[in-house]
């Protein structure tokens, strides 16, 4: 599988990792199931999945933790899917950091150019220019245990990148900071990345740092990848039902299809801008829906009657669940000066193009 | 990676730990069925003389006295130990483990010394008992026994003390907000709630008092006849093998199947692991 | 204070556990005042206050090869269980549940199983390869015994040292060997010589299977305090138990506090 729509920065390079056909069981269970993807130079990857879907152990075969039992990795063109770790010239970021405890933040950082037999003046000058990079000049004396948590993460990405490996792979680097920090840390990361131009492959559960990071986003569930894609082409446009409830929150409608329309088991019918087969399921996201007072005209190719369950209030929008024949539907609406307020047991009327309603399989 | 991962690291303890103990005592039940010919003569043999000479009930009855005594003993300290601060504690483990840590030769040449005939030991005892004559203690069974729970006594103190530690204090609270007098919360909530590490600690001590051989040598001055003696007599004295490799199988299985149900009821290991004890 | 929370249980286990820790400590601290005694019988209290019991010992051809013995025995066992012990725990950590449990269930077996039958079964070896009375067999059998102690130990110390430390070291570019020395040995140094102490007193007081396997050639120290229990009680043996109660008291305080720093690092 490669991506629709083309990375934004660098794509003339070609794919510097290409993964080809991956699998790796444990026992019985395919953690990773016959998995493809490529990345190309200077790109911005991550694996977005839930817990169990197989993105750390995809990682994990990067970075030569695990062999793999069937399917390629190539690193510029090289088959590397049966190296050890340690020929691979990948930079890797652990889940808590994996910092050496009984090292400091200097040799930490310059434990990689040691391996390489590095001089110690040129490995003394390229730790302290990459403690730089990272913001921790200075500090290079200090233990880890003395350094706070958002610090400790930035050691760690200075470690994985002074040996200036062809790739960089990131295991749920930022899961153990509080929310404030995290927001920070994407965005010195993301701006890092791009101003290094390394080719990138980062794992996370948390959609939003996927769509605030990433230039492609692989979907992953149980062993799969769900579908590839942009942010804004995933969100928009999901495939299949798990990416359509994974990212983002959605309204699935299912019933038997007639060309451009389904038919819901009220009868109702659902427009949806279509072609190919037949969809299993359409969706909508709650704030492309419309809410509007009962008998009030509000333009849409869809339009649906019902009346308001509960309403909640989330500051900057209103979420409201509406009850429309067989069907709930939450809606989102933005809180304006002029949006229209409802409560409880309101008669409303619900609108939206067909354009809007998106095609599952 | 063809070989199982993490087998060449384990190789040499592995073939030291084979070559030097696995491998004997295969040999030691090879000859148990007999020197030349296979045979179940042996058994039938120990069988007679354990029950002649008494050796299976006096091994049994001493050890199990000796858990008894370990328990009424171990039982308070590991409660003590459980209801300190951490400092305290420290203080208190570190008494426990230093008799642990020190020789059994040292501590048995220590009560040969304490219970010798007319030393203060007997006299007290004999004062006790209502009598003007100093009552035996070394020499016997009782000695063998005063010996034994002095080693064997961290064998209980320990799993007692880690099974009251894991008690959450909220259960003794609630017991007595709903009127439990505070020596009855001991009865109906802390004491039944110790009993795995009772249980363990029993276990400990009895499987390694079936095995015990120096104390019984030295405080019953060879009238205290345990298995373990019995072996060392069968292989030093009368050179009969097959006797005593049978013999040795047979206390093997027995603390086999202790130390079986030992892991069954307790996941823990003394601080430093436990003193193999003679 | 003790925090009273059984009412009279709780003072009645405190007096128990007073008496009982007396009971524990009493026949040690017997040795001191009787290793004083000048005279040739024990006697408590002693007839007057003498170190010639201890310069005796010291000067004492017999006992002094026995105690030299007794250190080289110990120390060739706890360099050998150290070394393979450590190796095995961290292979452990590797392996599969299969091969772990197997080879722990191989491994402890010496911790468990009666030292008796052990010793009598590797007699019986021993005496066909004429190992018997030789400090070579004493060492081999003793590191077999003390194995298990430094699994214990090391096995602890790994829990400060987890997977994710080699791979990072490997990323960085360092092979199995370097991740070995350079990250695994400095994180579980302590666990390592503790366990080394741990193997070194056990071997040191060793008395069972040195009794079997000492012949007439390798008589160690404990094998002699036997010997000298059985025929003559003397001042001389409260002076060694006085010597041996301190170094293994320093010794495994050290290897405790070794333990605790362990737990303080990680």
């Amino acid at each position: 599988m490669t991506s629709p729509n083309p990375p934004p920065v660098a794509s003339a390079v070609g794919p510097v990792l290409a993964v080809r056909n991956l699998v790796k069981r444990f026992g019985k269970v395919a953690a990773v199931d016959d998995v493809s993807f490529s990345v190309a130079g200077g790109t911005f990857l991550t694996l977005l999945g839930p817990s169990g879907s197989g993105k750390t152990t995809v990682l994990r075969l990067l970075g030569g933790f695990e062999t793999p039992d069937a399917g390629s990795i190539a690193l510029g063109g090289a088959d590397i899917g049966r190296l050890p770790p340690y020929k691979r010239d990948i930079g890797v970021v652990f889940q808590r950091y994996a910092l050496f405890p009984h090292m400091n933040v200097a040799e930490n950082v310059g434990f990689s150019l040691r391996q390489r037999g590095v001089a110690t003046g040129e490995r003394a000058r390229r730790i302290t220019e990459a403690l730089e990079m990272v913001g921790l000049e200075g500090l290079g004396g200090r233990a880890p245990s003395q350094l706070s948590g958002g610090q400790q993460q930035r050691v760690a990405l200075a470690r994985a990148l002074v040996f200036k490996p062809r790739i960089l792979v990131m295991d749920e680097p930022l899961a153990a900071l509080d929310k404030h920090l995290r927001e920070r840390l994407q965005d010195e990361i993301r701006a890092l990345q791009r101003r290094l131009g390394i080719t990138t492959v980062y794992v996370t559960h948390d959609q939003a740092e996927a769509f605030v990071m990433s230039d492609i986003v692989a979907v992953m569930n149980a062993g799969k990848i769900e579908q590839i894609a942009a942010p804004r082409a995933l969100y928009e446009a999901p495939r299949t039902e798990f990416v359509a409830r994974f990212v983002g929150d959605s309204n699935i409608f299912r019933g038997p299809v007639n060309e451009s329309r389904m038919r819901l088991a009220d009868g109702v019918l659902i427009a949806f801008a279509g072609n190919g087969a037949p969809p299993t399921a359409l969706m909508v996201r709650p704030e492309k829906i419309r809410i509007g007072k009962a008998g009030h005209q509000n333009a849409g190719d869809n339009l649906l009657q019902g009346w308001l369950i509960d309403m909640r209030f989330l500051g900057d929008a209103c979420l409201y669940r509406v009850r429309a024949g067989a069907q709930e539907i939450v809606v989102r609406d933005l809180n304006r000066t002029d949006s229209a307020h409802f409560a409880a047991g309101d008669e409303v009327i619900l609108t939206w193009p067909a354009a809007d309603t998106v095609p599952l399989s | 990676m063809s070989t199982p991962r993490g087998l060449g690291l384990l190789a040499p303890a592995l073939l030291l730990v084979c070559v030097l103990f696995i491998v004997p005592l295969v040999r030691l039940a090879g000859l148990s069925l007999g020197e030349t010919t296979l045979s179940l003569h042996a058994y039938a043999e120990l069988f007679g003389a354990w029950s002649y000479g008494g050796i299976l009930l006096r091994t049994l009855r001493i050890s199990a006295a000796v858990v008894v005594g370990c328990l009424l003993l171990g039982y308070p300290i590991g409660y003590v130990l459980a209801f300190s601060t951490p400092r305290r504690r420290a203080l208190l483990s570190l008494l426990v483990l230093l008799p642990f840590w020190t020789s059994v030769l040292v501590r048995n040449f220590a009560w040969i010394y304490l219970l010798r005939d007319g030393g203060v030991a007997s006299s007290f005892a004999g004062t006790l008992v209502g009598s003007d004559q100093p009552v035996q203690l070394l020499y016997n069974e009782i000695g063998v026994m005063i010996g034994m729970i002095n080693t064997l006594l961290p064998f209980s103190v320990f799993p007692v003390f880690v099974a009251l530690a894991a008690q959450e204090r909220t259960l003794r609270e609630a017991a007595a907000s709903l009127g439990a007098s505070p020596a009855r919360v001991f009865w109906t909530v802390t004491l039944p709630l110790s009993r795995a590490g009772i249980y363990a600690g029993a276990l400990l001590a009895f499987a390694t008092a079936l095995g015990f051989f120096i104390t019984p040598a030295l405080l019953g001055g060879g009238r205290v006849l345990m298995a373990a003696t019995f072996i060392t007599q069968q292989v030093e004295e009368f050179l009969n093998w097959p006797l005593a490799a049978a013999a040795s199988l047979i206390l093997l299985a027995a603390v086999m199947i202790l130390v079986a149900l030992y892991r069954r009821i307790a996941a823990f290991n003394l601080p430093g692991g436990e003193h193999a004890a003679g | 204070m003790p925090r009273v929370e059984h009412g009279w249980v709780s003072v009645f286990f405190h007096v128990i556990a007073a008496s009982a820790l007396m009971f524990l400590l009493l026949p040690i601290a017997m040795m001191f005042p009787l290793s004083l005694e000048p005279g040739t019988m024990l006697r408590f209290p002693p007839q007057g206050v003498s170190l010639h019991w201890y310069s005796d010992y010291l000067k004492d051809g017999a006992w002094i090869a026995s105690t030299i013995l007794s250190f080289q025995v110990a120390l060739g066992a706890a360099l050998l269980a150290t070394v393979a012990g450590t190796f095995a725990a961290v292979g452990l950590a590797q392996a599969s549940p299969f091969v772990r449990n197997a080879a722990l269930l191989i491994l402890m077996s010496p911790l468990f199983l009666p030292t008796v039958v052990a010793a009598v079964a590797i007699y019986g070896v021993y005496a066909a390869l004429r190992l018997v009375g030789t400090p070579l067999g004493l060492v081999a059998a003793h590191a077999v015994l003390t194995i298990p102690f430094v699994l214990l130990n090391v096995q602890s110390a790994l829990a400060g040292a987890p997977r994710a430390l080699d791979e990072a070291a490997m990323s960085l570019g360092a092979g199995p060997v370097a991740a070995f020395w350079q990250i695994k040995v400095p994180l579980i140094r302590r666990g390592i010589a503790a366990g080394a102490i741990f193997s070194f007193l056990i071997s040191f007081d060793e008395v069972v299977i040195a009794k079997f396997l000492s012949g007439t050639q390798a008589v160690t120290l404990p094998k002699r305090m036997l010997d000298g229990i059985f025929y003559e009680m003397t001042p001389m043996l409260a002076a060694i138990s006085v010597l041996l109660v301190l170094m293994n008291a320093a010794l495994a305080l050290l290897a405790l506090a070794l333990v605790r720093g362990a737990r303080k690092d990680t």
